[in-house]
């Protein structure tokens, strides 16, 4: 029997071990684990990885792999260590917006001799 | 009291001392002083150089008070809770008063050319959240989300000055007399905080420069509400509201979660029930009294001080010559006018 490991990144692992995506025939289908109607004998592992997602804090936690048959029935779920490259997590920054122009200061005429010239303190 | 007494009293208030603490500093009775503050009895020439190193300001600065228009010690609009001690918040306006005095002094050799004002309303013909938007109007501020809410100020020549109150009861506090208001802020508060109440305090400005009503600060809090989250704009993102979706909220409008649910119930988007398990939920994680999130957000740090100072230097003023301009007695007491950074000193030849 054949068996090769599929992985799919499109998902979100809640703190609580569920997962969410867009619900459709071809998610639904991955999560079901089992043989392949189209290749009897060929087995498929079918496993899903991504970060932990803090709904609450809109935080990014671990990254995260599992492997589970059906939506909510959890086999297994590992924290996987952090990578060396790339980055994950954290807040995306606000665009800098040029605000209003500050007044422009006139500073009225004086004699030279009123400035002392040198900073005493 | 006549000007002098007055500036006298809100200097020794702005610096937390007593009648007798100051009396001893300058070397006269507490009663001697209690009559010059009183405008009973006129300082001697040298009582006035003493009270002047005391303080920290020019001679010119103690003759000129009384000179300019509107009154030493004027009662601020203060952003406070009722629990702060009275001394506290007496000390505080104290000393907004004399930084209003500071700046009115700079302001008679500097002048400031804004685009744009910061208009008045009739608090009695005109709705707080109407206020609110005919000023965004005025001012040309893009749809959504206020951005840099003190360079807005700034720009409509308000001096806004930062600075830790050693109180978390006391958020802020304004002022209109002359020329250029003036806004002192806690710098202590968390910046959502912070800038809930330079949005107060534009209220106070805009609605009770001239009269106040019945409950000016509902007034100066309805119209901060609409100026930070216009209802037509914010309504829709208020609706099916979550401890997450707050949090966006809070990253987006850059105002605190608790004025978000307070706002989704004066839209009537969050009933009175849901509003109330929101602030379940918020004390059971304590964020009734310490929000997160609020650091991320952008920080409102003020620029027109500095801007004036950087221009005077240009002008080839030195950081003493501004200091007196603005009737502190040496760079050391200005605290207004100065660069960023550390202030810069004169460097002795024999040291090179």
């Amino acid at each position: 029997m054949v068996i090769s490991y599929t992985i799919s990144l499109d998902v979100t692992h809640h703190l609580d071990g569920r997962t969410s995506s867009y619900q459709t025939q071809t998610v639904i289908d991955f999560e079901l684990q089992g043989v392949t109607q189209t290749f009897p004998g060929y087995g498929e592992v079918r496993l899903e990885a991504s970060y932990e997602w803090d709904a609450k804090t809109r935080t990014m936690g671990a990254p995260v792999i599992s492997l589970r048959h059906g939506r909510n029935r959890v086999i297994w779920a590992h924290q996987l260590p952090p990578g060396q490259g790339g980055a994950a997590g954290g807040t995306v920054p606000a665009p800098t917006v040029s605000g209003p122009a500050l007044p422009v200061v006139e500073v009225a005429e004086r004699e030279s001799d009123d400035r002392t010239g040198t900073d005493q303190t | 009291m006549s000007g002098l007494g007055d500036l006298i009293s809100t200097a020794r208030l702005a610096r937390g001392l007593t009648q007798a603490q100051l009396a001893a500093m300058i070397d006269v009775t507490q009663p001697a002083l209690h009559r010059y503050e009183h405008g009973l009895r006129d300082p001697e020439p040298e009582i006035l150089t003493r009270l002047a190193d005391v303080l920290g300001v020019t001679q010119e600065f103690l003759q000129h008070a009384g000179k300019t228009r509107g009154a030493m010690a004027v009662d601020a609009h203060m952003r406070r809770r009722a629990t702060e001690k009275a001394t506290t918040w007496r000390r505080l306006e104290a000393q907004l008063n004399e930084y209003r005095m500071h700046a009115s002094k700079l302001f008679e050799q500097v002048s400031l050319q804004a685009d744009q004002i910061i208009p008045t309303f009739d608090p009695e013909a005109t709705r707080s959240g109407d206020a609110a938007r005919l000023l965004r109007m005025q001012w040309r501020m893009p749809v959504g989300p206020v951005r840099d809410l003190t360079g807005w100020l700034e720009a409509a020549g308000c001096i806004v000055l930062l600075e830790a109150f050693g109180t978390p009861r006391v958020d802020g506090l304004s002022q209109w007399i002359d020329d250029h208001p003036v806004v002192l802020l806690n710098s202590q508060a968390p910046t959502d905080r912070q800038r809930w109440t330079l949005a107060h305090e534009a209220a106070h400005l805009c609605l009770h420069a001239s009269y106040i009503g019945d409950d000016p600060e509902a007034e100066a809090d309805a119209f901060a509400a609409e100026f930070l989250m216009p209802g037509e704009v914010i309504r829709p993102q208020l609706r099916n509201l979550t401890i997450g979706r707050l949090t966006d909220l809070k990253r987006q409008w850059g105002v605190s979660m608790q004025a978000l649910t307070e706002r989704a119930h004066q839209l009537g988007v969050l009933s009175a029930g849901q509003r109330m398990t929101m602030y379940k939920q918020f004390s059971r994680m304590g964020w009734r009294t310490r929000e997160p999130y609020s650091d991320e957000l952008a920080v409102e740090q003020p620029r027109l001080t500095e801007v004036i100072t950087q221009t005077l230097i240009s002008k080839g003023f030195s950081l003493l010559d501004i200091s007196k301009l603005a009737g502190f007695a040496d760079v050391d007491h200005n605290t207004m006018f100065r660069p960023a950074g550390p202030a810069l000193r004169a460097v002795l030849s024999s040291s090179l």
